[in-house]
């Protein structure tokens, strides 16, 4: 069974990449070591980072390096990495992937519905919570509040199965992912 | 089934320094609708270089820009199977191996929204072509009707390229588009490309779908239960035989009150051209000449687009594409397949169309053999030869049984014509096949649809602009200059009177004039061609006459008749004698004649502008020479067995 | 399905496989893969009309002369002769 897989574009960082895929089994957090070819970018550098969520993996090139000449081959390792989820290694890092995965969904369908009311929404983390506030014409509209809510959570939920609610008021909502699992 | 487009002349040169968009896809995508929304009416078309492939470019203005829109022949893979699909290959060639055809400078790649799964494979090649890419997705709203969904954004996210939906029909879309193609330069393009292993692609497309939220629970309830009736073993077969039925009756019985009108307007224009001009040869010019020989012809002009409306319509609805499904056991008896039939049927409206529709097929060798065959379809030039024909052999009052034997042959020759199309088709693709391998043989079942009147008002238009130019160019001149031959030279009346006619009996004299013309000389010269068939000089003009278009042998025997007999050309053809030879006295149109004649208009193919579609959708004149060589020659022989087999036993 | 005999002289059925060609009407099977005698370029055009292992297909009726028949193959229909619809193997699906 051939994994699906497939990579979208990080706004604002070209050397990042997130690879869209069931990270079943796979610990979510923070890549230190990783099987087979992976692994082996890993450790001459070629990749500098890795981080996995429940839905992919992101991967950050090292400077100098293109993605259109490197992507096939490490398309190949991730695919061939991804059935050996007991090989990776990973360190926790649930804020991080917080704050990574809240701001993709505010850079797409998220971000695009408050925007075409006329509004910004943006998060910023502290630690393992993740702040994420309306602003322009969504600030006070307690409709926005609510929608955001559900939309945000909703959409949030189904890509980090793990999503805690902090306390949320006006136009603030606090998150954070559960201690056990980041 | 086949798109259809504009046909003008012109090439592609002019549009050198502009930018190139291309238009890619599978068929059934809504290519074509969307070309010819963009660019009107107005799109060249020509053929690619050295191959058998026609071509689509037309000019879209994008506010201060012109650019150009190139409609790439409807393909489902990079991996080619046929001519067409090799040109998408070879135009999308960023390596520039094939230098004859440009390489465009960003695609349109549109993609239907329905079958999403299956057209996502050819994106993902399309994207390692590395050219700028923007998605049109198509049928946006079939996919809501059976309750689908999709995420356009997220889809786009995870193409990488820009996505725009478009319905048909719908301003907005093609304004949203047009704006996208304005800023080609700032298209988003993929990060990494898909893979390109087959088990890979599978996988890519499963995970955008994903993304994308895609999904299509519902079956095209509609198109099932219309099919369940119209694809029915029993039901399906009589519908599609009424409908044949139908067709075939528009020819005779539907557009008999337009033809009447168009045939009053003629002889309004004959009386006014009577009154007011009083030039003796201009009068006669225009009245013998221009109105008689337009006036034959454009008297079916209501047919034709009638029959060229039915067949836009059943294309428009999806039906053609049952038509071709029902009868592709029939056609696969004579080596080729369902489409064929469609592009045969579009034959008996005018072969043109028909050989055009030969696109629709895969095979190379297929649409040789079809269009080999096409033109022996009876097409509506061969009504008015048959008609006047059928009518000097037959009185309207005798029967076969129950029906009109004027019927009767009319049928018969229609039936016959059909068989010698399957016969010469199924000869051409033997001769083509050997030993080459045969294409597995797949036809995609679209959706049915209601019609766009946009589009079947194209493709009508089409078809009957290059009927009226065959008729307002090739007829046209062939009349006039018939009528010239016809009247020269010019005789004084001290040679009148010197062969001993009576200068003051008008028919006299133009009988003479007439009988001593440079197109008697003509018709006498190749007379001992002609001669075993029974035909005389006045015959054999008209034959040549026909070789640029079959109807003008009735307007030439027309000229004939008013020369020899002015008073009463209509009693003329029946009275006239054979003048000198061997069977010199006979009545000219007798019985063996007549079907001799019949016969070989049926196969001889008599059109110029068949002869020049042909060349331009073969790319050389070899195919054209050789059809036009084939057919006379089984003209003539079959003619002449009819003739001696009429005679034996009339 | 055929019989084979064991060494033990008991018999026993093996499963044959099935492709399009055998399906009827409205029956639904999964594609597994293409016969040995497809020809590479079949092969790939197969793929191309997404008829791929793992897509479900659904035989949706024939024609009055018994070919060509219409499949449901994923998402839209698709007309195939016999000769083609033998050279996809499936298994069926309940």
């Amino acid at each position: 069974m051939v994994i699906a897989l497939h990579a979208e574009r990080v706004s604002g960082e070209p050397h990042a990449v997130r690879w869209v895929a069931a990270t079943d089994g796979v610990p979510a957090g923070r890549v230190v070591s990783a099987p087979g070819d992976l692994g082996r970018r890993f450790a001459d550098g070629t990749l500098a980072a890795g981080l996995v969520e429940h839905t992919g993996v992101w991967l950050w090139l090292r400077d100098g390096l293109s993605w259109r000449d490197e992507g096939p081959a490490i398309q190949t390792a991730l695919r061939a990495a991804l059935a050996e989820p007991g090989g990776w290694v990973v360190e926790p890092a649930p804020g991080e992937i917080l704050e990574r995965v809240t701001l993709d969904l505010l850079d797409g369908s998220v971000g695009d519905f408050v925007r075409s009311h006329g509004g910004s929404v943006a998060a910023e983390r502290d630690g393992d919570v993740v702040t994420v506030k309306l602003g322009g014409a969504c600030e006070h509209c307690p409709a926005a509040e609510h929608t955001l809510h559900q939309r945000l959570i909703g959409e949030l939920r189904r890509r980090c199965p793990d999503l805690v609610e902090l306390d949320s008021r006006g136009g603030r909502l606090n998150l954070s992912l559960s201690p056990a699992s980041g | 089934m086949s798109g259809h487009h504009q046909h003008g002349g012109g090439t592609a040169e002019a549009n050198v320094g502009l930018t190139r968009f291309a238009v890619v896809g599978s068929p059934n995508s809504g290519k074509t609708t969307l070309f010819n929304a963009m660019t009107g009416l107005h799109a060249k078309t020509g053929n690619y270089p050295g191959v058998t492939v026609a071509r689509f470019e037309g000019r879209v203005r994008l506010g201060e820009q012109t650019v150009v829109l190139e409609d790439l022949p409807g393909t489902y893979s990079l991996d080619p199977i046929s001519p067409d699909e090799q040109i998408v290959v070879d135009v999308l060639d960023t390596e520039h191996h094939n230098t004859r055809v440009d390489v465009p400078d960003a695609l349109l790649v549109m993609l239907n929204a329905t079958t999403l799964r299956r057209s996502l494979g050819l994106l993902a090649q399309l994207l390692q072509t590395g050219l700028p890419s923007c998605v049109v997705l198509t049928f946006t709203d079939d996919l809501a009707r059976r309750r689908g969904s999709l995420d356009v954004a997220a889809l786009s996210r995870a193409i990488g390229v820009p996505v725009v939906p478009v319905v048909a029909g719908h301003r907005d879309g093609v304004e949203a588009l047009r704006e996208a193609m304005a800023e080609h330069r700032s298209w988003a393009t993929p990060v990494v490309l898909p893979p390109t292993d087959t088990a890979e692609v599978t996988a890519w497309v499963d995970s955008v779908l994903a993304a994308a939220d895609y999904s299509l629970p519902d079956l095209d309830h509609r198109t099932r239960r219309i099919d369940a009736v119209l694809l029915h073993p029993v039901a399906g077969t009589v519908i599609f035989l009424l409908t044949m039925f139908v067709f075939f009756q528009t020819i005779f019985t539907v557009a008999a009150p337009l033809q009447d009108l168009v045939g009053q307007f003629f002889g309004w224009l004959g009386e006014l051209v009577a009154a007011h001009v009083h030039i003796g040869w201009l009068s006669a010019f225009l009245s013998e000449a221009v109105i008689g020989g337009l006036g034959s012809v454009l008297v079916f002009v209501p047919q034709i687009v009638l029959l060229f409306i039915l067949i836009a319509l059943l294309e428009g609805t999806g039906y053609l594409a049952r038509a071709a499904f029902l009868m592709d056991r029939v056609m696969a008896r004579a080596g080729l397949e369902g489409r064929a039939f469609v592009a045969l049927l579009s034959s008996v409206a005018c072969a043109i169309p028909g050989i055009m529709a030969t696109r629709s097929l895969p095979s190379a060798n297929d649409r040789l053999a079809t269009m080999m065959g096409a033109p022996l379809m009876t097409c509506s030039a061969r009504l008015p030869v048959y008609i006047l024909l059928v009518s000097m052999l037959l009185s309207a009052d005798q029967r076969v049984g129950p029906f009109s034997a004027r019927g009767v042959v009319m049928f018969v020759l229609y039936l016959l014509g059909a068989v010698a199309a399957m016969t010469a088709a199924a000869f051409f693709k033997r001769l083509t096949s050997r030993g080459v391998p045969l294409l597995p043989f797949y036809m995609e079942m679209p959706p049915y649809q209601i019609p766009r009147l946009r589009t079947v008002a194209a493709e009508v238009w089409t078809a009957a602009s290059a009927f009226l130019r065959k008729v307002s160019s090739i007829i046209l001149a062939t009349t006039v200059l018939l009528w010239v031959l016809l009247n020269l030279p010019l005789r004084h009346d001290a040679e009148l009177a010197a062969a001993g006619v009576d200068t003051s009996n008008e028919a006299a004299v133009s009988a003479y004039v007439l009988d001593h013309s440079y197109a008697a000389s003509v018709g006498r010269g190749i007379e001992p061609l002609f001669e075993p068939l029974g035909f005389d000089w006045r015959i054999n003009i008209g034959i040549l006459s026909s070789l640029a278009a079959r109807e003008t042998f009735v307007a030439t025997l027309g000229q004939v008749a008013a020369a020899q007999t002015p008073e009463d050309p209509a009693s003329s053809l029946r009275t006239m004698r054979v003048q000198s030879g061997p069977s010199a006295g006979r009545i000219l149109f007798d019985a063996p004649t007549i079907a001799a004649l019949l016969v070989f208009f049926m196969f001889a193919l008599q059109c110029m502008s068949t002869v020049g579609v042909m060349r331009r959708e073969t790319g050389s004149w070899r195919w054209p020479a050789i059809a036009w060589m084939y057919m006379f020659v089984l003209a003539w022989v079959l003619a002449f067995v009819t003739r001696t087999a009429v005679a034996a036993v009339w | 399905m055929s019989r084979r005999r064991l060494a033990s002289g008991s018999e026993v059925d093996t499963p044959t496989t099935v492709t399009l060609a055998d399906l009827d009407r409205a029956q639904r099977a999964k594609v597994v893969g293409y016969g040995d005698e497809v020809a590479g370029s079949t092969a790939r055009r197969f793929f191309d009309l997404g008829i791929v292992p793992g897509i479900e297909v659904t035989m949706v009726r024939r024609a009055p002369l018994r070919d060509p028949v219409i499949f449901r193959v994923g998402d839209y229909e698709i007309a195939l002769r016999a000769a083609q619809a033998r050279c996809i193997h499936v298994e069926l699906v309940s």
